[in-house]
């Protein structure tokens, strides 16, 4: 007997630990959440430079601080493009490319040529792609752990074979990145 | 048999609590499982635009007749260059239909020469002959009249000009006599082609 009570009664306690731990995490999900398992992806700045009057074999080239925030670390990292569901720059092999690269230190601009140098070291995180909306694109050596800074630098172009029907076209592109 | 009957309840309580603490941390793995993070940056994107057209002046839909060998006739044209984008070269493509040997004949068949004026060419005529109040330049050396791509040269190909052309369409001297009573029409297609990639 007592030690079928003393069963019973560690078994209810086992319960309502459980119950607790469990009211505990869906009560105050946010405070556990950023403080213990969940980073935060964030960019400072958010509108890039406009593009204008590209032209077949054109790339532009714009920077992007991608920020961890938070705590913890993502899994993975993915980009989806969107704005470009009824555009012709959306169409594939003649369509839009993009590449994106990051530096391991802030990039920097050279003004007169308008290069983009890196004096740290340069990592390919998306290979040139033919871009197509919302399509879902894994990003690689990023170091997504909460309080770093990814600098990359994003060139977008048309290839050289481009035709006319690109010509006088204008879309407007999201960069959406989630991390999980 | 008592102990008997409580081992039996025992077992099920051990079950039980086993059952809830599964589901208990299934619950919890499950409020993390489902955690992402999204952000995002935008910006437009705009291609530009590059066009030729030609005139006001345009003589080249006017034909010729009665073409003896050793004959020339001088056609003006005006190439405009506009849009958003720079030009970086501009060709010719030369066509025949109908055609004859006054056009497949490369040797003592037609041949095409194009010069610019820097300013309009002054027309007199018909039959019609041109001549330059400014300064002139060879854009095609002297050719079949049949080619195609052929580059141009001189051209000004900024955006927002025009070349003043004088196109002279020739049958040499050494065309024989088969070349009598015959006829082409050339269809002439002027294309510009945009300057090399550049980096934005």
């Amino acid at each position: 007997m007592p030690l079928l009570r003393r069963l019973l009664a560690s078994a209810l306690v086992v319960v309502a630990a459980s119950a607790l731990c469990v009211c505990a995490a869906l009560a105050s999900a946010r405070p556990l959440v950023a403080k213990s398992h969940h980073p935060r992806l964030a960019i400072v700045h958010r509108a890039l430079a406009p593009v204008a009057n590209l032209a077949p074999g054109d790339s532009a080239r714009r920077t992007l601080d991608l920020r961890y925030r938070g705590s913890g670390r993502f899994a993975t990292v993915v980009l989806r493009v969107k704005g470009l569901a009824h555009s012709p720059l959306g169409s594939g092999s003649t369509g839009l490319r993009l590449k994106i690269e990051r530096c391991s230190r802030a990039w920097k601009r050279n003004s007169r040529t308008r290069a983009y140098a890196c004096q740290g070291k340069r990592l390919a995180v998306l290979g040139t792609v033919a871009i197509r909306d919302r399509q879902r694109l894994k990003l690689r050596h990023l170091s997504p752990r909460a309080g770093r800074t990814d600098h990359l630098l994003l060139t977008l172009g048309l290839p050289a074979q481009a035709g006319n029907t690109l010509e006088h076209q204008l879309a407007k592109l999201v960069y959406a990145f989630t991390g999980s | 048999m008592r102990l008997f009957t409580s081992g039996s309840t025992l077992h099920k309580l051990i079950a039980s609590v086993a059952v809830l603490g599964a589901a208990a941390a299934i619950a919890g793995l499950g409020t993390y499982a489902t955690f992402t993070s999204s952000t995002s940056a935008s910006h437009t994107i705009a291609t530009g635009t590059l066009t030729l057209t030609s005139g006001p002046t345009n003589r080249l839909g006017t034909g010729a007749s009665l073409v003896a060998a050793g004959d020339s006739m001088q056609r003006a044209i005006d190439l405009n260059y506009a849009g958003s984008i720079s030009f970086g070269s501009a060709t010719l493509t030369t066509t025949a239909s109908p055609s004859s040997a006054l056009d497949t004949d490369a040797t003592d068949g037609l041949h095409i020469v194009i010069d610019k004026c820097s300013v309009a060419w002054t027309e007199s005529g018909p039959p019609y002959t041109y001549t330059c109040g400014g300064s002139t330049s060879t854009v095609l050396a002297s050719s079949p009249v049949i080619g195609t791509g052929t580059a141009l040269s001189n051209l000004t190909l900024t955006a927002g000009t025009t070349d003043h052309l004088r196109v002279t369409v020739t049958l040499p001297g050494t065309a024989g006599n088969s070349l009598q009573n015959l006829s082409s029409t050339i269809a002439y297609t002027f294309t510009g082609v945009q300057r090399a990639g550049t980096s934005q």
